[in-house]
């Protein structure tokens, strides 16, 4: 991608030398320039803060993996923090997997965020592409209103939605209430993937949609032969946005998803961590020896974690640069 | 079909394209809009079908004129937000140039500071921060009030802050126990500056640099203006992501006024209220960055 091409800035020395037409420079002839100094010890901090900050960001990342290994004697220990002394202790995986019920909810999960992901990329991109390439009267309103929409946390209205979802059209236990908006373009951020297809959209040539015109393709499937496959990076960017806010969302499925059948995998968590309280008394001392403390508490988020990581290290590279892209666009 | 007009031809297509949205919008927008204003000045009668009856402003006045709890809330959310949109934006900004020097590395660097993003604003983050709380806790021995100075306590040691005294320390604390979380909101606002960056082009800077200008002034005069959409973007999704993240005391107030105490009314009051807030702050930063795109302009 061009995006990731190197930019050729030049240091100041070499615009110096370039100025006095001298092209060749041996390396040790370079220390014996001020700028080369310079340019060392700038560099030197740039990787010192860099490395500061991401330490900060991955802190508590590491924090969490090493608590998930703890045995109940170093986690009251005050003086282990970081290397568990008592041994690894990876039965917690195996009790907080119990508890979590993974055998059903983890299915559950899975096919939520996958089918959710996968309407918000086909309805938002078929809208998205509506907003991009056609004018009519109304639109630029239609558009605010998609901004408004957008801008507004929905989930204040969540009181009528309930009972819209409920008694209205009576999707009672079932994942409808999260699936179903999606379809529309709303659900869980819909607006935001409509934007980005959009913006993604309006920035592509015109041309190709012209030739598919003129050889007699109809919009729709213009649309889903032509814009669509060209259209892999935009594609991308919203699938993970959806996967990671449908996986890590808690508010709607706590509503809506209070059968123990269709219960998602995450949703176990908060009951996991309450277990994990209850374990030490207000002085600090162990009450409660069960099976369940911080560590498997910890080991819990580890594992609802492990998925989305997963996914996400197969798509990194090409999620930041097709985020850059649409973001560049705006 | 052949005598419609291109134009009519393209409004029907337009039309037939965005209607699912039409759709959504009026079913899970504009209803539950309409019926949480209502809710608001009325009292409900029956859950079932929403039945209810109108009775004015009572909760409105109870909230705003009233109450001792809300009005505060509301200060506390907006004045938090107020001070950690900048802390967000620079920092992300800050980070992303650094990120955009031609450095070995950079690569491995970016995905790892995409990487909380990955946690969202979910349960999992607040209780990685809570037990971060707990563990430095123990063995803090700074003061009384250890809840609210503890939490950054890995980026300065212990030590250095018992010299400065309490108040010192205690500003230095309120600072660092924004800087994870503060931190932590970054990850998409740098991935939008990195685009912006790099989407400026290099010989700007070469042109600047013959013509004797510093690094300094060509960041003020060259790169600031540059990415000027970019930060007005920015400062919107952060605005944005931090309202409506469940863990913020006024979306777990309604949720709890909602379904704990059952007090439907009470909580879309609340929300009415929250929404007419947002409404109105982001319209006045809509306002400013009009205003500066127009003096520059000028």
């Amino acid at each position: 991608m061009k995006l990731f091409k190197k930019s050729k800035e030049k240091t100041e020395l070499e615009l110096i030398m370039e100025q006095a037409h001298i092209h060749e420079i041996s390396g040790w002839e370079k220390l014996k320039h001020a700028e080369t100094w310079k340019h060392i010890f700038f560099r030197f901090f740039t990787y010192l803060l860099l490395f500061s900050m991401a330490f900060v960001f991955l802190y508590p990342f590491l924090f969490l993996l090493t608590d998930s290994v703890k045995s109940l004697a170093d986690l009251t220990d005050i003086t282990v923090k970081w290397i568990p002394t008592r041994g690894l202790r990876w039965v917690n995986y195996k009790y907080a997997w119990q508890e979590l019920k993974g055998p059903v909810t983890l299915p559950n999960s899975i096919y939520m965020t996958g089918m959710a992901t996968f309407i918000h990329v086909i309805s938002c991109s078929f809208i998205g592409y509506g907003f991009a390439r056609f004018h009519f009267k109304g639109s630029n309103l239609l558009f605010g209103i998609l901004v408004l929409a957008m801008v507004i946390p929905l989930q204040v209205m969540m009181i009528p939605m309930f009972i819209l979802y409920s008694n209205v059209f009576g999707w009672t236990n079932s994942m409808k209430p999260i699936l179903i908006p999606a379809i529309f373009g709303y659900g869980l951020k819909g607006g935001l993937y409509i934007f980005i297809f959009r913006q993604f959209f309006v920035a592509l040539p015109k041309e190709l949609e012209e030739a598919a015109y003129i050889d007699g393709c109809g919009f729709i499937q213009t649309h889903f032969r032509i814009i669509l496959p060209i259209s892999k990076s935009s594609i991308l960017v919203v699938s993970i946005l959806s996967m990671v806010f449908h996986w890590n969302d808690y508010t709607e499925p706590n509503m809506y998803l209070t059968n123990p059948k269709i219960r998602i995998f995450p949703q176990g968590l908060p009951g996991l961590y309450r277990m994990a309280v209850q374990m030490v008394d207000d002085l600090g001392y162990v009450i409660d020896k069960s099976l369940y403390n911080q560590a498997t508490a910890s080991a819990g988020a580890v594992l609802s974690l492990l998925p989305i990581l997963i996914v996400y290290l197969f798509a990194q590279r090409s999620f930041v640069e097709g985020i850059q892209h649409t973001g560049a666009k705006q | 079909m052949k005598s419609v007009s291109f134009k009519r031809r393209q409004a029907i297509q337009g039309l037939i394209l965005v209607s699912p949205w039409i759709i959504g919008t009026i079913l899970f927008f504009l209803y539950p809009a309409y019926e949480t204003f209502a809710l608001s000045v009325s009292e409900l009668d029956s859950i079932k079908g929403l039945q209810k009856h109108y009775l004015g402003f009572n909760y409105y006045r109870n909230i705003l004129f009233e109450s001792i709890a809300y009005v505060p809330m509301y200060q506390r959310v907006f004045k938090e937000m107020l001070i950690r949109t900048p802390l967000v934006v620079i920092f992300s900004l800050f980070i992303a140039i650094l990120l955009n020097l031609d450095i070995k590395g950079r690569g491995v660097l970016r995905s790892l500071f995409v990487l909380p993003f990955l946690l969202g604003s979910g349960f999992i983050m607040q209780q990685i921060m809570n037990q971060g709380l707990q563990d430095e806790m123990g063995d803090t021995a700074m003061g009384t009030d250890t809840t609210s100075i503890s939490r950054g306590t890995i980026l300065i040691p212990r030590e250095v802050l018992w010299y400065l005294g309490p108040k010192v320390a205690n500003l230095v604390m309120q600072f660092l126990s924004r800087i994870t979380e503060v931190l932590w909101k970054c990850p998409v606002p740098i991935i939008l500056f990195l685009g912006g960056l790099q989407s400026i082009s290099g010989s700007l800077y070469e042109s600047a640099k013959v013509d004797g200008a510093t690094q300094w002034e060509m960041f003020w005069k060259i790169t600031l203006p540059m990415i000027g959409d970019i930060i007005l973007v920015a400062i919107i999704y952060t605005l944005i992501d931090m309202f409506t993240e469940s863990t913020n005391s006024v979306m777990a107030n309604i949720h709890s006024m909602a379904f704990k105490s059952t007090r439907f009314e009470y909580a879309a009051a609340l929300a009415c209220i929250y929404i007419v807030i947002i409404l109105v702050l982001i319209g006045v930063i809509f306002g400013i960055a009009a205003l500066i795109s127009k003096s520059n302009n000028k």
